[in-house]
């Protein structure tokens, strides 16, 4: 199942916060178009490697579907940046 | 002792089977059930590791920013994938990769690294715990 959610939060160091949640399915919808750009060009790539553009996508696919329960935690004195994709 | 065993050894002392037919049963429960030795104390088969973690906790002062920590958490889903995508790379290419890596100093050969194999790899990666600790600073690298 692909990511639901992406969570980031940052807090510099003066103690502001700021906690973003992305929704990724309505993201990919509004990116759609520059998607599908971007679906063209690695699919002609991939020809020009000789790399089945099928398998490409479906592997592709896999490891964003993998992404699921990445967690990034970096604190540093009073400064902290934490990426939660769920 | 396990209910699938009594069960034979109880079926033996019926009378319902054989000495040498209940000795193949209890063969056929183990080839089913490698995890478990002969010693029943032996806990169940440990679940599969599904995380790869890295936390490091350093101490105040540590390269002079202050106290610092790290605690990252990746999918062992991610390695697969990743690995699967990555035999999709044209043998030149990773030929190009293993040069460059080579030259930074990680002779690794990418061209050896088969998605086939990553299945073994995982299962050794559970028996893996690499545990740094210093006075400023504790490293842990472990699967859960």
């Amino acid at each position: 199942m692909m990511p639901q959610l992406v969570s980031v939060r940052v807090r510099n160091g003066r103690g502001r916060r700021i906690r973003v949640w992305i929704p990724v399915l309505p993201v990919l919808l509004i990116l759609s178009p520059v998607l599908l750009l971007v679906l063209v060009t690695a699919a002609i790539t991939c020809l020009v490697w000789r790399i089945n553009p099928l398998h490409a996508l479906h592997r592709s696919w896999r490891l964003l579907c993998a992404l699921s329960g990445t967690r990034f935690e970096i604190e540093q004195n009073h400064t902290s940046v934490l990426v939660n994709i769920r | 002792m396990s209910e699938q065993r009594r069960q034979i050894l109880q079926m033996l002392a019926d009378g319902k089977v054989s000495a040498d037919e209940a000795e193949q049963l209890i063969a056929a429960l183990e080839r089913d059930q490698p995890s478990f030795s002969s010693s029943d104390a032996e806990p169940a088969q440990k679940p599969r590791p599904k995380y790869l973690r890295v936390v490091v906790d350093s101490a105040e002062n540590f390269g002079g920013d202050g106290p610092g920590k790290v605690n990252v958490r990746v999918p062992l889903q991610l390695l697969r994938a990743g690995v699967r995508l990555a035999s999709l790379i044209p043998p030149q290419a990773l030929t190009k990769a293993n040069e460059e890596m080579a030259k930074s100093g990680v002779p690794f050969d990418l061209t050896q690294l088969k998605p086939e194999q990553l299945e073994e790899l995982i299962e050794h990666l559970a028996e893996m715990t690499v545990d740094v600790d210093q006075p400023d600073a504790k490293v842990q690298v472990f699967c859960d």
